[in-house]
């Protein structure tokens, strides 16, 4: 494994990476916009429930939090936002499938917000 | 700051004598799964329930329930204090309520008051309006006021969860040792919490929340765990509760039982538990879990309120800074996945994953089993985040919030608060209430039923399906829940047909056909001794239409005027009235067999017993005959059978047509990829490979292979219209036999790849590798004709959806309209032809007698009523035998036979001559039914015609009516349950008709009119229709319709007139009566054994699980028989000082059970509950006396049997199809003639051994709270 991240690790390829760090962070709102979106989109117009799309998207939160220093209220008030998703969903369609979806995402999120929080005290 | 106590006290205070409101006095929520009766009489339910491990349901058996003995005991000392019932379950609930309120108000607090650093006045004032209202909201929420209609006795659960939470986490706050003592206290008070029966609720909570408490004291408080106190306390909690979980714990470990195979087995693990899981698991909605609404419920108009809750949560968590809410914030996550499971597909496979753990199939109703523990992390994370909210708002608007919370949780526990929500109504009653006060008769009933001299059995009728009992209260309502002479006369009892088990079908079958002898030869072997009848119509009839009486009702009588007929054709006679409408039968001694008695006669019989009637036919005088089914001991010992009997098991393969596979079938494929999609071929070779995986044709290949060629059947019916057609194709069967499949280089033969008739191909040609590898099967747990019929049900099918496709392409022209419906016909009808699928020959039932068949002369019987009115030939092995003209009571007897050197005999019964039900009845037009197909209006033109060679036209003028027009024939004579076969030849003129046989039957109060079997009739020239059909099991009359199909080609046939079928050979017959009850042969061997005497028996029960039995004059081997369930348990003493155990467990338990009984002597300590008269009954002039019984749970003889081995073991067997037997010579009892025994469940010994224990251990415990006083005041 280590012999596999020292190939990888070039300063040819950190170089890179390091790009890329700085153009996302400096596109910082927008890169975090089209992820919310995309939980959005997910949940409004996707009728199918997919763990690659939800778990991507979770991991991609997660570097994301990580790159741009991401608090956990930030991450709890995307479970805000979620639970309006929610809310809206189960006034107009009960417990429908965007409802459930939205849910799903409102846990997952809650539990990765909790963490960051947990974190944020221990340090 | 000082009356900031007041509010919850008072709300305390409102919870806890709300519930003296809720009945008035007398009346009492009783019944329900629990049937809660120990709350109207604890002492006689703890008695009957909870004393003694034996099961007083039906059979009887093991049945382990001592871990209620101190909760009714408890309830008694209550009942006590407050006499009347009513009070106790108000006492109770009030308790229960109150204590749940206040516990999670105090958990709240502590939480966050253990928090705060600045206790300002602000906080506090904010911190005792959170805890308020989330203890508010744990007794209130919609998921708690659920469970108070008919509160289980686990469901103790809604207080002790937080009351034990509370008192835990303030030892581990304080390490002061009391708070761990009275939780200890309280386990062991409810006992039935942290018992088998509280599994689910237990291991829901504890672990989480115990888990909780650690993490919590260890990184938010941040205090050392006082392990030595913990591992004191487990120490304590297993000596407290050994009295109920040694008995378990070794009942869990004994292979074979029924708690082991709950468990451990892989059927209770996957079957009925992930199997279950599977089926609940899609209506489950985390959105619902997250607003705190009940799961599968209606949602109400105000339920999207309910989203406050959720809010608070997420505000709480944004403006936190506590970890202990962090904390809480993970657990309720933790729970909610739990509660809902699904929590994305990888979740839910985890979920699934963990039903291989043995006893995680407790789990399987899982939103209702972790709803308690979600629901009380949900109120810990409601007061943790409403007290954050509060702080950081403003005071006006937390002024509101708080005001709306409040009086949002007061409207929807408004309903349960003034008692609505237990005014129940039994289910599928005409408003029949549940809210019950006793009828004095009633009691009377009971009292008498416990003061009957005659330790047997009672037949409780009306009879029900679950073995729920319905009794009309003193008021308007009536009890429906587990029988009170069961669990409060603590009689042994069959109120429902469950009870009878494997009896139930061939005592409900006697029952139909009012066969009042093989009913009384049921009773009889089932040591059913008396029957109640309860003639009140208010419990049988309009008020009851459906529960408890659905399937017995089509068997039983469906009046109380018809129960008294049938109570008095049976014979028995009335011993006690009371109140004008209770009456107790009894059987008189002569057809009655005691609960225990010495075996006159000894017989092997080679079925499974569940007819019990038929082996016993063959004894009209003495019934006391030990019947053994296992074929093992008549090869090992057929010295020791009087009998032997072998019953000729049906081999026709008839049966084979209406077996069903247990399978569960697949969905009908989905079809994504057109046939013209350049990944088509991949699918196709996908499928190939998938199918070669198979190692063996078994079950699971014939599925998937019927799937896959059900995927070329919906691809055509999908892009019918785009498919291409050749349109110079002879037949399928042609092209298939010419057709090579392209490979996947050969673009050019694209085109053709995709057409219909190649896909026609591909499918007949799996069909046909299908319809090969069936006939040379040998893996499939089923016959080649049970998988011949279910493949022809689906070619069928296949059929039917390839013309409607067909059918309905606008864009195809009428001639390829034609021309594919007749490849398609054509094709059907190779397949059906290579499938031959013919019947068996209806006229000769082939039989076969194979079982340990000894050389000698048997006897052979048919049989009297199952040949009725039939002109039948016996063979065997291809010889004919004629009958004797003997009386042989229910049986033919036929020529004797000689066996020699034979494993097994072929027998066959020719039928010479079969009715046919359809000869003396015609065609006739629907009108003229005026049937109960519909009504219709007036049809003119469907008319008969009898053209000469038996052939009859029908014709129809009016097609668009179909199925309620058409002609229609009676069958004379059918019956329930049995088979036919119809049989005619039939010419359409090629035009579609459609035959469809109806049946009709079921109860006076649900008739029906059913279609039984339809199919498409279509032909150019005379063709054969034969199918073979099983009536329905409550059938009563069946007829015939031949009605006009849409036909193929729309408007076709229209300018043709008249529609025209031919039908000639018509015939219905019946092939067997039943398939259980086809006809019975029965070979007895001639046995010339010595003469055996029967010893005298007197036996008395000292308790349910203990029975001293004296013997007098064996002097030859005889088998003594315990009409109780079977159960290795169940052990032979002979309490003579020879058979002392050995070992050392033998000499501990032998000292103290000397100790103890020396005590006990010493202080003349006798604990027991009333005595039956002293009254003496014989039987079989006085070769069995019974009498004296008693129910002494501990005396000096209590242990007279510790440290002694129970004798014949080996020879402890299963007889009569369920009972006990110990086959006994004089050297197993050392050669004495006259001797003692004692029949003991040792699962009560163990018992009385672990009891000790508890009581030690609770000693333990009060010397140890004490002592924690006094070390304080040191």
């Amino acid at each position: 494994m280590k012999k596999i991240l020292a190939k990888a690790l070039t300063s040819e390829n950190i170089e890179k990476i390091e790009k890329m760090i700085s153009f996302l962070k400096e596109n910082k709102k927008i890169v975090l916009a089209l992820l919310v979106v995309s939980i959005f989109v997910d949940i409004f117009f996707v009728k199918t429930s997919s763990d690659i799309v939800i778990f991507s998207i979770l991991f991609l939160y997660g570097i994301f939090i990580k790159i741009f220093q991401i608090k956990g209220r930030r991450t709890f008030l995307l479970c805000l936002a979620l639970l309006v998703a929610m809310f809206i969903n189960f006034l107009f369609t009960g417990p429908s499938i965007p409802t459930e979806k939205a849910a799903v995402w409102l846990v997952l999120f809650m539990a990765l917000g909790i963490f960051q929080q947990w974190r944020e005290s221990a340090r | 700051m000082k009356y900031r106590f007041i509010p919850s006290f008072i709300i305390t205070l409102f919870l806890f004598l709300a519930p003296f409101f809720w009945f008035k006095e007398g009346k009492m929520d009783l019944g329900g799964d629990s049937s809660r009766l120990y709350f109207y009489d604890p002492l006689h339910y703890l008695a009957s329930q909870a004393l003694y491990a034996i099961s007083h349901s039906g059979l009887g058996g093991e049945g382990l329930s001592y871990f209620g003995i101190p909760f009714f005991l408890f309830l008694a000392g209550l009942k006590n204090i407050l006499i009347s019932p009513t009070l106790l379950i108000a006492f109770v609930h009030g308790f229960s309520l109150s204590i749940a309120f206040f516990s999670c108000y105090l958990i709240v607090k502590q939480l966050l008051f253990q928090d705060e650093e600045k206790k300002t006045t602000r906080t506090i004032v904010i911190t005792e309006i959170c805890a308020l209202i989330a203890g508010l909201y744990y007794v209130s929420a919609p998921v708690s006021t659920l469970i108070w209609s008919h509160m289980l006795l686990t469901d103790n659960q809604i207080f002790l969860n937080p009351l034990i939470f509370l008192l835990l986490l303030r030892y581990l706050l304080t390490q002061n040792m009391r708070y761990l003592f009275v939780v200890l206290g309280i386990t062991f008070l409810f006992a039935a919490n942290f018992s088998i029966v509280g599994a689910p609720a237990f291991f829901a909570f504890y672990p989480l929340s115990l888990l909780f408490l650690v993490l919590y004291t260890m990184f938010v408080v941040r205090k050392p765990l006082p392990l030595k106190g913990i591992v004191v306390g487990v120490i304590l909690f297993f000596l407290l509760h050994a009295f109920h979980l040694a008995p378990q714990i070794e009942s869990l470990l004994t292979p074979g039982s029924p708690t082991n195979n709950l468990v451990f087995s892989q059927g209770a693990k996957l079957d009925s538990g992930l199997g279950y899981f599977n089926a609940l698991v899609p209506g489950i909605k985390p959105s619902i879990s997250l607003l705190g609404l009940q799961q599968m419920a209606p949602l109400t108009f105000f339920s999207f309120v309910f989203i406050i809750f959720p809010v608070v949560f997420v505000l709480g968590l944004l403006w936190n800074s506590r970890k202990s809410m962090l904390l809480t914030g993970i657990f309720f996550l933790i729970t909610l996945f739990f509660v809902t499971a699904n929590i994305t597909a990888i979740g839910l496979k985890f979920y699934m994953l963990l039903f291989h753990i043995p006893g995680f199939s407790m789990f399987r109703v899982f939103f209702g089993q972790w709803m308690w523990v979600f629901l009380f992390f949900y109120t810990l994370i409601l007061g943790q985040a409403l007290l954050v909210v509060l702080a950081r708002i403003k005071k006006w608007q937390g002024i509101s919030l708080v005001l709306f919370l409040i009086v949002f949780l007061i409207i929807i526990a408004l309903p349960f608060i003034i008692g609505k929500t237990l005014q129940y109504i039994h289910w599928q009653t005409k408003d029949v209430s549940a809210i019950v006060a006793m009828d004095p008769k009633y009691e009377e009933v009971l009292s008498y039923l416990r003061s009957l001299p005659i330790d047997g059995k009672i037949l409780s009728l009306p009879l029900t399906d679950p073995g729920y009992q319905v009794v009309k209260g003193d008021n308007d309502a009536a009890y429906e829940g587990p029988s009170m002479i069961t669990y409060l006369a603590g009689r042994n009892e069959f109120m429902g047909f469950v009870e009878f088990e494997s009896f139930g079908t061939s005592f409900l079958k006697a029952v139909k056909a009012r066969d009042y002898v093989a009913i009384r030869d049921i009773l009889v072997m089932l040591n059913i001794r008396y029957i109640y009848y309860n003639e009140d119509p208010y419990i049988y009839g309009d008020n009851f239409p459906g529960q408890p009486y659905i399937h017995v009702s089509n068997f039983l009588p469906d009046t109380q005027a018809g129960y008294k007929e049938f109570i008095k054709n049976l014979g028995v006679k009335e011993i006690k009235t009371i109140g004008d409408k209770y009456h107790i039968y009894e059987i008189d001694d002569a057809s009655y067999l005691p609960h225990i008695y010495a075996a006159g006669k000894i017989a092997y019989w080679s079925d499974y017993l569940v007819n019990l009637h038929t082996p016993l036919s063959f004894y009209t005088q003495d019934k006391r005959v030990a019947f053994y089914d296992d074929s093992k001991i008549l090869e090992r010992h057929p010295e020791i059978f009087n009998d032997v009997l072998f019953k000729a098991q049906n081999k026709s393969s008839i049966f084979d047509f209406f077996k069903v596979k247990k399978l569960p079938r697949f969905v009908s494929p989905t079809v994504k990829q057109k046939l013209s999609s350049v990944l088509y071929p991949f699918i196709v070779l996908r499928e190939k490979i998938d199918l070669a995986r198979f190692k063996a044709v078994n079950d699971r290949y014939i599925d998937r292979s019927v799937y896959f060629i059900e995927k070329r059947i919906n691809e055509l019916a999908k892009w019918a219209g785009e498919i291409p057609i050749f349109g110079n194709v002879k037949s399928i069967t042609y092209l298939s036999n010419i057709w090579l499949e392209p490979k996947l280089w050969e673009l050019h033969k694209y085109k053709e790849y995709n057409s219909w008739e190649v896909t026609l191909v591909r499918y007949q040609q799996s069909v046909e590798k299908l319809i090969d590898a069936l006939e040379k099967t040998k893996q499939s747990n089923y016959s080649t004709i049970t998988n011949k019929v279910e493949l022809k049900n689906d070619l069928i099918k296949h059929q039917n959806k390839l013309r409607q496709a067909i059918r309905e392409d606008s864009a195809k022209s009428i001639y390829d309209k034609k021309y594919l419906l007749d490849l398609v016909d054509g094709m059907f009808a190779d397949i059906l032809d290579k499938l031959n699928l013919d019947l068996p020959d209806d006229w000769i039932i082939p039989y076969e007698v194979r079982n340990p068949l000894g050389n000698g002369i048997y006897q052979v019987y048919v049989n009297k009523d199952d040949i009725k009115n039939l002109d039948i030939t016996l063979s065997i092995d291809g010889k004919s035998i004629s009958s004797r003209p003997l009386d042989t009571g229910e049986w033919i007897r036929f020529d004797d036979i000689l066996v020699k050197n034979k494993p097994f005999l072929r027998v066959a019964i020719k039928i010479n001559k079969i009715p046919n039900l359809v000869s003396e009845t015609k065609w006739k037009t629907a009108e003229e039914r005026k049937g109960e197909l519909l009504t219709q209006a007036k049809v003119e033109g469907a008319k008969q015609k009898d053209t000469g060679e038996g052939v009859t036209t029908l014709t129809i003028s009016y097609s668009y009516l179909g199925n309620t027009s058409g002609l229609i024939r009676d069958i004379s004579k059918w019956r329930e349950d049995s088979i036919y076969v119809i049989s005619f030849d039939y010419l359409t003129y090629d035009q579609n008709f459609l035959f469809t046989l109806y049946e009709r039957g079921g109860t006076k109060k649900n008739r029906y009119v059913n279609n039984t079997h339809s199919e498409i009739l279509r032909s150019k020239e005379w063709k054969e229709f034969s199918g073979v059909i099983l009536s329905r099991n409550d059938a009563q009359s069946a007829f015939l319709q031949i009605s006009k199909d849409q036909d193929d080609i729309q408007g076709q046939n229209y300018t043709e007139g008249i529609k025209k079928i031919d039908i000639r050979n018509l015939s219905v017959l019946r092939i067997t009566d039943s398939q259980i009850a086809d006809p019975r042969i029965v070979f007895k061997k001639v046995v010339k054994a010595k003469e055996r005497s029967t010893p005298q028996v007197i036996f008395t029960k000292i308790n349910p699980t203990k029975y001293k039995v004296t013997i007098h004059g064996a002097k030859d081997p005889y088998a003594l028989v315990l009409s109780e369930r079977f159960n290795p348990k169940w052990k032979l003493f002979l309490p003579n000082g020879v058979n002392e155990a050995k070992t050392l467990k033998g000499l501990i338990s032998r000292t103290l059970g000397e100790i103890f009984s020396s005590i006990l002597h010493a202080n003349n300590i006798v604990i027991s509950s009333e005595a039956s008269k002293e009254i003496l009954t014989s039987y079989f002039n006085d070769n069995v006396i019974e009498g004296m019984h008693k129910n002494i749970f501990l005396d000096r003889n209590t242990f007279e049997t510790f440290g002694q081995d129970p004798i014949l073991e080996k020879t402890h067997l299963p007889v009569n199809g369920y009972a006990n037997a110990w086959y006994i010579s004089p050297e197993d009892v050392q050669n004495k003639e006259d001797y003692t025994l004692i029949i003991e469940m040792t699962s009560q010994k163990l018992f009385y051994g672990s009891l000790l224990i508890s009581l030690g251990g609770l000693l333990l415990l009060f010397f140890l709270f004490l002592k924690s006083f006094i070390q304080i005041r040191k």
